[in-house]
């Protein structure tokens, strides 16, 4: 017997299924969870090890894909090649919903972002692709519940939040229809740097690249840690590989030198800016939204290197920033629970209280500053150095700004193990419950596992480029 | 693989021991383990001498469709046996000497800490590339770290201790940069061939974590660990700096540094001196343990910046064995206050003692005004240690029986080893050197001591009477002096540009997060646009 099925009905229809019971099934918190985070990862297995012939055999039962499916007079279609892409963000998506019990996660978490790893998942793969803008807006829209909760005034991070991101929309949207006309024009025509121009700006607003930048900090100083980690990941790490696409498509982009060279620059300029900004920071979650403006950074400068390999690293830097970012988040969440604030100053002997929370805070924060035994120093090292041999400025900037968040890892540990009350003792207890500290622990080693052998860990994800025929470096 | 041994059977020890104190303490269990452990690693690391060099490739990101760069290797050759026997051989003595130190701060822990710790140093120490040791220096920093933390309560000793970890990421980075520069010239280099483009950089990051370049102390006070772990606590980083200047090239300093190289030859020669002279000053050796490490410490880079990379192990053998020897003599018991002169052997550099081959890193390309301040500084130093040696010890009888029998034998590995590095250290250890210059320092020390006695300045202490005005002169010049020599007022100047920095970033993020951010957020993007359109060509 042989059934026919595609690809986004599995990675996107399913999921979004599984959402809409989750969030109908609001009140039964585990239930939500467990459902949102076995389809999560289910789903992610199954892209891992998905056939490339399509086809899954069960017994006498034949289960046939394809890659297409065709909605409201658009397709989405989702290639073998990119599914490594898809595992990874639904693995990362497993990860949070399953230990969004913390804290004061919001209730839609596990729905929301499931339901937002599906859009972004439908972004990947709609033609023309130019819809995947409006995907992605829906995700963001999504997205807004649970930075502000229903029956609570918006805050002015949140509103500038929608308001950026919105006003990516109409530039990409124009961009495209602009660059549709471009590719028949002589290489002097203006209307190229035009339409370049346009869409640079629809992508860093997307990505909220400086001076874009600004609700980052506003909306992560208010919002849930679990929340806004989960956004700053999946949101620019989609946009970065849908922006990938007009690079494989339009040759004038691909091959033109000074595209990558602005890249090069932003790229140093955010990690500069982000570095800097983090290392005077007095509260952790906004320290937390400057230090993804340097990963955003990292990202821009790997695709400026593109032509030295830097793809490569752009893509093995995603899964160790998601393990990073979902550690980070998460133990900030924790702090915010048992600290009551996120300041610094509320945190005088925190680590005295809660040491491994403490000890996972700090090696977070040092392995998205690219601290050597962590996740995402092999890569770090590799561009940092790869940008130093294309200019010694960008190579210097670039370790500058990396530079920040070691600062402020320090500031951090001073105020943590500072006793609450001088001269009286103050000793060390681990009051952190089981379920706190497991998963802490676990991911510690992972990030380690992943820095020592990044090989083992990280291979798998670059597979993706070859579904970007022109750029793929395995050609 | 036998690089291995030693450190699997530290750190299985150290397991082992950690594990019977929580399930079923037993004192003499553990010391005998710990104690068996030592003396097996100390062999196996004394009998490896005779396969050197000899590498081990861990492992390697390269020739991966990941593109990275950089392998992971050990490496056991002249240059790091010498440093990975002396490590070994100040745990073994720690464990030894330990025995007569349980009242005070010697138990399983402790002796569990001490054996990891000299695992984690000896992989420090046998590193083969950049990315080893980084890694070494990573894990070893962080152990260090939370191990002093969960120690220490007072608020002072925090802070000291986080600045104390500040400085050493501070290293990491500059070997994380000095890799960098270095793969501009040399596709993933070992550090037996690491290019002159980056070695000035590697200097600097050796030269922070000594303490030397610039001089920084951030503990003057030991906060809580004093002998035993805090020991090997405190000189296995310093190994691990000594083995990295030991691999330097010859011409580290760069051509283009030109007429300015005095500089770094003026930064060392303060170092150098302060730290003797407080060395000289302290109350007792711990107190004196910072500045012991960053005088001899400065004496070591010194010869590297005088393009003699390979005397700077003498220098470093000096800081770590003749200095474990004082350190670990606790308590000091009157009958064993002999075995401390033999430390002498170690410090002095007479012809064919283990010194000796480390005066050509002083003179470099000929006698200078440096090496007249290095030599002084030398000779300060050995004043202070006999200083130390004079003082006054108790009595054997407080010791138990089996005490009395191991923790002169404690001391005694300590010296042997001294005399043994002399004898087979490495090739030209044992040479005749430059004779006349440790004549010279040997003559000034006699002179100095003689002198002191002459002005009344009694023994043991080496202290100036209190009444005497050159006290009232030295009491208010020291703490003046201090303050210069220390470079305190440089890092005043670099907080305040920093906190400057950071009030321009606040109100830049201010103004952009504010109620006219959006309109703000508009003008930057025009001035960007206008920027990157005139600096780059579609």
């Amino acid at each position: 017997m042989t059934l026919n099925l595609s690809t986004p009905t599995l990675w996107v229809l399913l999921p979004l299924a599984a959402a809409l019971i989750a969030l109908a099934a609001l009140n039964r918190r585990t239930f939500a969870i467990l459902l949102t985070s076995i389809t999560a990862f289910a789903l992610s297995i199954l892209a891992r090890f998905f056939p490339e012939s399509l086809v899954i055999a069960f017994g006498p039962l034949t289960v046939s894909f394809s890659e297409s499916l065709g909605f409201l007079g658009r397709e989405i279609s989702l290639r073998y090649e990119i599914l490594p892409f898809i595992s990874m963000i639904y693995f990362v998506t497993s990860l949070w919903t399953l230990t969004s019990g913390i804290g004061k996660t919001p209730q839609t978490f596990p729905a929301t972002s499931l339901a937002i790893t599906a859009l972004v998942t439908a972004a990947l793969g709609v033609a023309p692709f130019l819809y995947a803008a409006l995907l992605i807006e829906t995700a963001v829209l999504v997205s807004i519940p649970m930075l502000s909760p229903l029956g609570q005034p918006p805050r002015p991070g949140v509103l500038r939040y929608l308001t950026l991101q919105t006003l990516a929309v109409p530039f990409i949207l124009l961009a495209g229809w602009l660059l549709s006309g471009v590719e028949a024009l002589p290489p002097e025509s203006p209307l190229i740097l035009q339409s370049a121009l346009i869409l640079g700006i629809g992508i860093a607003l997307w990505l909220s690249i400086f001076p874009f930048h600004s609700w980052m900090p506003m909306v992560d100083e208010h919002s849930n840690p679990m929340v806004t980690s989960f956004l700053q990941f999946m949101i620019p790490a989609v946009v970065i590989l849908f922006s990938l696409n007009f690079l494989n498509r339009y040759t004038f982009l691909r091959e033109s030198p000074g595209l990558y060279q602005i890249l090069q620059i932003c790229g140093v300029i955010m990690i500069a800016l982000g570095g800097g900004w983090t290392a005077f920071q007095k509260n952790l979650k906004r320290a937390f939204g400057f230090s993804c403006l340097t990963e955003t950074g990292f990202s821009l400068l790997a695709i400026g290197l593109a032509n030295e390999g830097g793809l490569i690293w752009l893509m093995i830097l995603l899964p160790a920033r998601a393990l990073s970012y979902w550690l980070w988040g998460f133990i900030l969440s924790l702090v915010e629970q048992h600290a009551g604030s996120a300041d610094l100053e509320h945190l005088e002997g925190f680590a005295r209280r809660y040491p491994i929370l403490a000890i996972g805070l700090l090696l977070a924060q040092l392995s998205v500053a690219g601290m050597p035994l962590l996740a995402e120093f092999p890569t770090k090292i590799t561009l940092l150095t790869t940008a130093l041999r294309s200019g010694p400025a960008l190579g210097a900037w670039g370790l500058i700004g990396t530079l920040g968040l070691f600062l402020f890892t320090l500031r951090l540990l001073m105020h943590m193990v500072r006793p609450e009350t001088e001269g009286e003792p103050n000793p060390w207890r681990v009051n952190e419950s089981f379920l706190e500290y497991i998963p802490v622990l676990a991911m510690v080693v992972i990030l380690i596992l992943t820095g020592l052998f990044p090989n083992a860990f990280l291979t798998n994800i670059t597979q993706t480029l070859t579904a970007f025929s022109q750029l793929n470096p395995f050609n | 693989m036998l690089i291995l041994l030693p450190i699997g059977l530290l750190l299985v020890a150290a397991l082992v021991i950690t594990i019977l104190d929580r399930v079923r303490p037993n004192y003499g269990t553990a010391w005998l383990i710990a104690t068996g452990v030592s003396l097996t690693a100390w062999l196996a690391i004394f009998i490896f001498r005779l396969w050197l060099p000899t590498t081990l490739p861990v492992l390697s990101w390269e020739g991966t469709e990941l593109n990275l760069s950089g392998y992971f290797s050990l490496v056991m050759d002249y240059q790091s046996w010498p440093y990975a026997l002396a490590l070994m051989t100040i745990t073994l003595a720690i464990v030894l000497t330990g025995a007569a130190r349980t009242r005070y701060d010697s138990a399983p822990k402790a002796w569990a800490a001490s054996l990891t710790i000299t695992a984690l140093g000896l992989v420090a120490v046998q590193s083969g590339t950049s990315l080893t040791m980084m890694l070494a220096w990573v894990i070893v920093d962080l152990f260090e770290l939370f191990y002093l933390l969960r120690l220490a309560d007072a608020d002072q000793f925090n802070f000291r201790i986080v600045l104390s970890y500040g400085v050493r990421v501070g290293s990491v980075m500059m070997l994380f940069l000095a890799t960098m520069v270095g793969w501009q010239s040399v596709h993933s280099f070992n550090l037996n061939t690491i290019p002159q483009s980056s070695g000035l950089l590697f200097l600097l990051a050796a030269g922070l974590r000594l303490g030397v370049l610039p001089l920084n102390l951030p503990f003057l006070q030991e906060p809580v660990l004093r002998r035993g772990g805090g020991n090997i606590l405190r000189l296995a980083p310093v190994a691990s700096s000594l083995v990295l200047l030991a691999r330097l090239p010859e011409n580290t300093l760069p051509a283009n540094l030109g007429g300015n190289s005095w500089i770094l030859f003026a930064l060392l020669a303060i170092a150098a001196l302060y730290a003797a002279f407080r060395w000289l000053a302290a109350k007792d050796e711990i107190e004196g343990r910072p500045f012991w490490i960053v005088g001899w410490a400065s004496l070591a880079t010194a010869s590297v910046l005088n393009g003699e990379p390979q005397a700077s192990i003498a220098w470093g053998l000096a800081l770590l064995l003749p200095g474990s020897l004082l350190f670990l003599y606790y308590p000091r018991i009157q009958r064993m206050n002999f075995l401390l002169y033999f430390g002498l052997i170690g410090l002095v550099g007479w012809p064919y003692t283990p010194l000796s081959s480390g005066w050509v890193g002083l003179v470099g390309s000929g006698f200078n005004l440096w090496t007249f301040l290095f030599v002084l500084a030398q000779t300060v130093m050995i004043l202070g240690y006999l200083n130390r040696i004079l003082q006054p010890g108790g009595e054997a009888g407080a010791l138990e029986s089996w005490a009395r029998l191991v923790f002169p034998l404690g001391l005694i590995i300590i010296i042997q080893t001294t005399i043994g590095l002399g004898l087979i250290g490495w090739p030209g250890s044992l040479t005749l050197g430059l004779w006349w210059l440790p004549l010279i320092s040997s003559i000034l020390a006699a002179a100095a001591f003689f002198l002191s006695r002459r002005l009344g300045i009694s023994p043991p202490y080496l202290q100036l009477p209190a009444s005497s005005r050159l006290t009232q002169v030295l009491e208010w010049a020291t703490p003046r002096l201090e303050s210069i020599f220390r470079l305190e007022w440089l890092y005043r100047a670099l907080w305040s540009i920093y906190t400057l920095l950071g009030r321009i970033l606040q109100i830049f993020s201010q103004t952009l997060e504010g109620e006219g951010g959006i309109l703000w957020t508009a003008l930057l993007l025009l001035l960007l646009i206008a920027a990157l359109a005139r600096g780059a060509n579609f």
